[in-house]
């Protein structure tokens, strides 16, 4: 029997080929993490010099309305901007899968482009574009349908827009890579077997891509729910979202324990939306897709 | 000798003083070799003080300066965390944040035994005693856009106005001298830095007003120059900077008082050649260092230096108009920077 055949070594070989990754998590992320962590439950405004133990900061947020209804302002940002480009990514992802690769090639490089851009220059685009003498308002103008340039930013659609556009690719990309593994021949088996093209989008298409919906889904959630940037620049004084509050409170008014319990909560939140929406709709689907 | 050897030692010889000579030049410089780093407000800010501060220091002593772009706060949390190993041998800071360094004691006192030139600081311009060296000035002003706004403004709290209605932009709470803006709204509404609540009526008032609360200068800049924003609270050089690309934003003098934020730099505890550091602060606040921002961006200087020319384009440019900037007392005031914030923005929100 050679050794690569024994469990035990293949334990081995396992745990000697990711522990350089591991170890890098956990001096650079678990580390990092537990000891932002630890801050949210310092008693005071600083963590510098601080010791102590309390639930402070979490009873700060929790018992002001503000925070809470910026909470859910994020939440809800991040469900609509994920929902949006499922909306629009779906079948951009979906048409690229079943190009020819050669044509499909140029069409990623179009897709991929606006990731290298840096976002501040992106959204700086957008407050042109939305400007009062920009396009958008030159537009509706030519088109007869105002008078006067229209306030186009700084309000939370302007924000959702903007989102949308950032993060549109991610799910582009992760449904096109699902969707390539799925044989057309399954799509044509299901069509002359006479059921509809929406039962077999329905029943074939969708359960088969959703590990890609869902992948893109979680990472534009995620992406979207700590984006601070975009709703700074484009958004107005009423519109917030908690990456923006807790960068004033880490870089602005040095109140770490407060940012650090601000992050944990937006932690929880998501991953708890995250497992909802995965136990509601990823396993039906998968189970939905087996049995039938 | 032979009259080939003859030819070669002679060119040697007379090649020797032109090649050594850039080297015994640097090594009779006295900061030949030295590298400092400070940090840097980024972009233009940069290159003037590069042009007018570092580039004439390089010539005179050889020392070397390097200006690393980043956000001021952040830095100062990186300087109060890593106190005795600090990344950074000069600090350029507003006063906003002076206090919280100082407590944190990552800064050395200057005198004028360090500086010389720090007996030609104008009287009260330094705020924190021997700590921190004042280079520059800059104001909070209330601006308009003379095309599109009719009525001047003339204080502060006319961000109110009710013609403003969806024009206004003002400091975001992002940036950290914000509460600035706000003493200003409050004193000019009879209140103190220890009563900020006039600020917020004022605030609450023109809710409706404001269109934005830019968290960057740059962004805020932007707005006033593509008409987004036509009134509302800047900084007074920045204002200059759109007049001159053909804005046309009015500066106000409010009749009440200007609030304004000295820039300073400092030498940080630790740091790898105070002599060098000194060296700077020296040249920053001698007339060539003095005249640079003043002229890049209309930004007042901070001692006796003349400003010719380009004093009818600053707003602190007299003894009278020096009166009227009002003191700040800035440890006060910044220890309730987080509950100011938190209440901006709780009522703008709405």
């Amino acid at each position: 029997m050679s050794q690569t055949a024994d469990p035990r070594y293949d334990r081995i070989n396992f745990i000697i080929l990711i522990a350089p990754a591991m170890l890098l998590l956990v001096v650079f992320l678990v580390l990092p993490m537990a000891s932002v962590f630890r801050a949210s439950f310092y008693p005071g405004t600083t963590a510098i010099g601080s010791s102590g133990f309390s639930l402070n900061q979490y009873y700060k947020f929790f018992a002001d309305s503000f925070y809470l209804s910026v909470l859910m302002e994020t939440v809800v940002y991040a469900i609509i901007t994920s929902v949006g480009c499922l909306l629009l990514g779906f079948p951009v992802g979906y048409s690229l899968a079943r190009l020819p690769p050669a044509k499909r090639r140029v069409r990623m490089i179009l897709i991929i482009v606006p990731l290298t851009l840096s976002l501040v220059v992106v959204v700086f685009g957008w407050l042109v574009l939305l400007g009062r003498q920009g396009l958008a308002n030159n537009i509706l103008i030519g088109l007869g349908l105002t008078n006067t340039p229209k306030q186009l930013l700084f309000n939370r659609s302007a924000v959702l827009v903007v989102l949308v556009q950032q993060f549109l690719p991610f799910m582009i990309l992760s449904v096109m890579n699902v969707v390539l593994q799925i044989d057309p021949v399954l799509e044509q088996a299901s069509t002359s077997l006479r059921a509809r093209r929406l039962k077999t989008f329905a029943k074939i298409v969708i359960p088969l891509a959703a590990p890609g919906i869902i992948s893109g889904f979680t990472l534009i959630f995620v992406m979207t729910a700590s984006a601070f940037v975009t709703p700074r620049l484009i958004g107005g004084p009423r519109t917030h979202m908690i990456g923006g509050l807790v960068y004033d409170e880490v870089l602005i008014t040095f109140n770490w324990p407060f940012g650090a319990a601000m992050s944990f909560i937006l932690l929880a939140v998501g991953l708890g939306i995250l497992a909802t929406v995965s136990a509601l709709i990823v396993r039906p689907l998968a189970r939905g897709l087996h049995v039938r | 000798m032979k009259r080939r050897d003859f030819l070669k030692t002679s060119a040697a010889v007379t090649a020797l003083p032109f090649i050594t000579a850039p080297v015994v030049h640097a090594q009779q410089k006295r900061f030949a070799g030295v590298t400092l780093r400070i940090n840097g407000f980024g972009g233009n800010y940069d290159k003037a003080l590069m042009e007018g501060v570092a580039k004439p220091l390089e010539e005179k002593t050889g020392l070397k300066v390097e200006y690393i772009a980043a956000s001021g706060p952040g830095e100062a949390v990186k300087l109060m965390s890593n106190k005795g190993n600090p990344h950074l041998d000069l600090f350029m800071i507003d006063s906003n944040l002076m206090p919280e360094l100082i407590a944190a004691d990552v800064l050395e006192p200057i005198t004028t035994a360090d500086v010389p030139n720090v007996s030609r600081i104008l009287p009260g311009y330094r705020e924190f005693g021997d700590y921190g060296t004042p280079f520059s000035v800059a104001s909070q002003v209330p601006v308009f856009n003379s095309k599109t706004i009719s009525t001047p403004l003339t204080a502060y709290s006319d961000i109110a106005r009710p013609d403003l209605k969806g024009k206004v932009a003002i400091l975001g709470t992002g940036i950290s001298s914000a509460p600035l803006m706000l003493l200003a709204l409050a004193e000019e509404n009879g209140g103190s830095v220890t009563n900020m609540e006039p600020a917020f009526k004022i605030l609450a008032e023109a809710k409706d007003n404001v269109m934005a609360t830019p968290n960057s200068t740059v962004a805020q800049l932007q707005l006033f120059s593509q008409g987004e924003a036509q009134a509302g609270i800047f900084w007074d050089g920045r204002a200059h900077e759109l007049r001159t690309s053909g804005v046309p934003i009015q500066t106000v003098v409010p009749t009440k008082g200007i609030y304004s934020v000295f820039s300073y730099v400092n030498v940080v505890k630790g740091g790898r050649n105070r002599e060098a550091a000194l060296a700077y602060i020296q040249q920053a606040l001698s007339d060539q260092g003095q005249i640079t921002l003043p002229t890049a961006y209309r930004y007042g200087p901070t001692t006796d230096v003349a400003l010719g020319d380009l004093a009818s384009q600053i707003l602190l440019n007299s003894p009278e108009r020096v009166a009227m900037k009002r003191k700040v007392d800035w440890a006060t005031l910044m220890k309730q920077r987080g509950e100011l914030m938190e209440r901006m923005n709780k009522v703008l929100r709405g």
